[in-house]
């Protein structure tokens, strides 16, 4: 079919052009580019878009404790801007809160939450926020938020020691939430959950030095593969004698990536 | 329309002929009526000691505490109502909140007692509410040292070296002003602060009473809690001994 463009015929933009009628019947466009911001205009707007970002966090339960660990990279898209932002928090003894996703938003959640801990504190009746009750009040947090269709963008991991016994949570930006022994949040979720699901299945309950090399291995591979990750990281391991940090590094390995080179 | 206060005393809101506001005069004759507390700001740390004077042996003990935590540096002790101290500490305890939110750092304790000298100021200026009938102290280790802060139930506040309000504030006073504060150190002024507590007690009119102690200091990185036990148990033993030496004294006179 021949192009209908013609030169000589009036172009309206169809686009821009508010006057559907063209009852004027003007050729010009008069779009008015208005001086107010959106906001005070009164049109309400939303963050829809993760700004500083933390990439993945790595969690599972081994034999009397849970493990997590997450690198300390604030990424600006993908520019490695802030590079010592630590994401997992010790809220009380026994319950650890570790973020990922919009690094803005996990900062509110955390101040929130020390917030509460502190009101809780000075009450001095004795009762603390324990990890089940900190995941049921993340949940209702986060759905509440998406339900005013303004999510934290961020996803939760709570962990620590409930009756004695390890507890590994998860709550997503939507507030829907899940108890695992594995829990992989980002791209980990992709890259890692797989394999380490069939280890962790496979070994008859890890113990704590088994866990934290496993743990090594996950961050190592992520770093490989991750190209938002970062070589520093923390380690976190919460058992009922208490909760332990650690700060490492990863050492890569590259020597076998010349002999990749065009493999595709 | 004789008695007392001669119909100028039924609103907050109205001066007697001779400019008095009779009903924040009744609230401090409600913290007169209040058990004892002595509190001593001395070198590196600020005690608290509460005389709680228990009516009945059917009350369980602990219940009815006149010593909170505003915010985990600062103390707040009470003489007076203490139902309307529970307000004042709902309301401290959002001020305290409220700066920590806006400003990321805990509020200064200075900062803490005129806020809450302004609420409590604002319940003796109207018809349809009565002023607090309580005596609030607020104690907290700063970086600048040790602060002392009391609030009247008139909206007046002032910082104090030591201060004893309550039933046997006169007495307690005099106690006080007997100590070097500026050379006390904080273990010690619990145990002065309790023997004080024991001095001033009226054994005739008030049988039982419990005694509350709390610090902040630099001993515990400028939190204020309650002392634990053995602070507790060595400062009632030294209060104990201390009176029974009294006794002592006045037998052989």
């Amino acid at each position: 079919m021949l192009s209908t463009f013609n030169p000589f015929e009036a172009h309206y933009d169809s686009i821009n052009d508010k006057d559907d009628f063209n009852i004027g019947n003007s050729n010009k466009n008069h779009t008015v580019n208005p001086l107010e911001t959106e906001a005070e205009r009164n049109i309400r707007t939303r963050t829809v878009t993760p700004i500083v970002t933390g990439s993945s966090v790595a969690a599972f339960v081994f034999n009397g404790g849970v493990i997590l660990a997450a690198d300390v990279l604030g990424s600006y898209g993908s520019l490695a801007k802030y590079r010592n932002l630590p994401r997992i928090h010790q809220v009380n003894d026994r319950t650890i809160l570790a973020l990922g996703g919009d690094l803005s938003d996990a900062d509110y959640i955390k101040e929130a939450i020390d917030a509460k801990v502190e009101e809780d504190l000075v009450q001095e009746d004795g009762s603390e926020m324990t990890p089940l009750a900190l995941y049921s009040w993340c949940t209702r947090l986060m759905y509440h938020r998406r339900t005013k269709l303004n999510p934290l963008l961020t996803s939760v991991i709570v962990a620590g020691i409930e009756n004695n016994e390890p507890f590994l949570g998860r709550v997503n930006d939507k507030g829907s939430a899940y108890k695992e022994f594995l829990i992989m949040t980002g791209i980990a979720n992709h890259l890692a959950q797989g394999w380490i699901r069939t280890i962790l299945e496979n070994s008859n309950q890890l113990n704590k030095e088994q866990a934290e090399h496993l743990m090594d291995r996950i961050i190592k591979q992520l770093f490989y593969r991750d190209c938002r990750a970062f070589a520093r990281y923390r380690v976190c391991i919460v058992t009922k004698e208490g909760v332990e940090f650690k700060a490492k590094e990863v050492q890569p390995d590259w020597s076998l990536a010349p002999g990749l080179r065009d493999t595709e | 329309m004789s008695s007392i206060g001669s119909g100028y005393d039924l609103s907050a809101s109205q001066f007697s002929p001779d400019g008095r506001v009779f009903q924040v005069e009744y609230a401090n004759k409600a913290v007169e009526a209040s058990g004892t507390v002595v509190a001593l700001r001395c070198k590196d740390g600020v005690a608290f000691a509460i005389e709680k004077i228990v009516t009945s042996r059917l009350y369980e003990s602990g219940s009815n505490k006149r010593i909170h935590n505003v915010d985990k540096h600062i103390g707040m002790a009470v003489a007076g109502l203490l139902a309307d101290a529970r307000q004042l500490l709902t309301v401290a305890r959002d001020e305290a909140k409220q700066y920590k939110y806006d400003y990321g750092v805990s509020i200064p304790v200075k900062y803490l007692a005129d806020r809450l000298a302004m609420y409590m100021h604002a319940y003796t200026l109207y018809g349809f509410v009565r002023p607090f009938g309580c005596f609030i102290l607020l104690a907290a280790y700063e970086s600048d040292g040790p602060q002392l802060y009391g609030v009247e139930p008139s909206g007046v506040t002032y910082g104090y070296y030591g201060i004893a309000v309550g039933k046997a504030q006169q007495t307690a006073k005099t106690e006080i002003e007997k100590l070097k504060l500026s050379e006390l150190k904080l273990e010690d002024a619990v145990k002065e602060a309790a023997k004080i507590i024991y001095q001033v007690h009226d054994e005739v009119k008030d049988r039982m009473f419990e005694l509350e102690l709390s610090w902040v200091g630099q001993i515990n990185d400028g939190k204020h809690e309650r002392v634990p036990t053995n602070v507790f148990n060595d400062a009632e033993k030294f209060a104990k001994a201390s009176l029974e030496e009294a006794d002592d004294d006045d037998d052989e006179i």
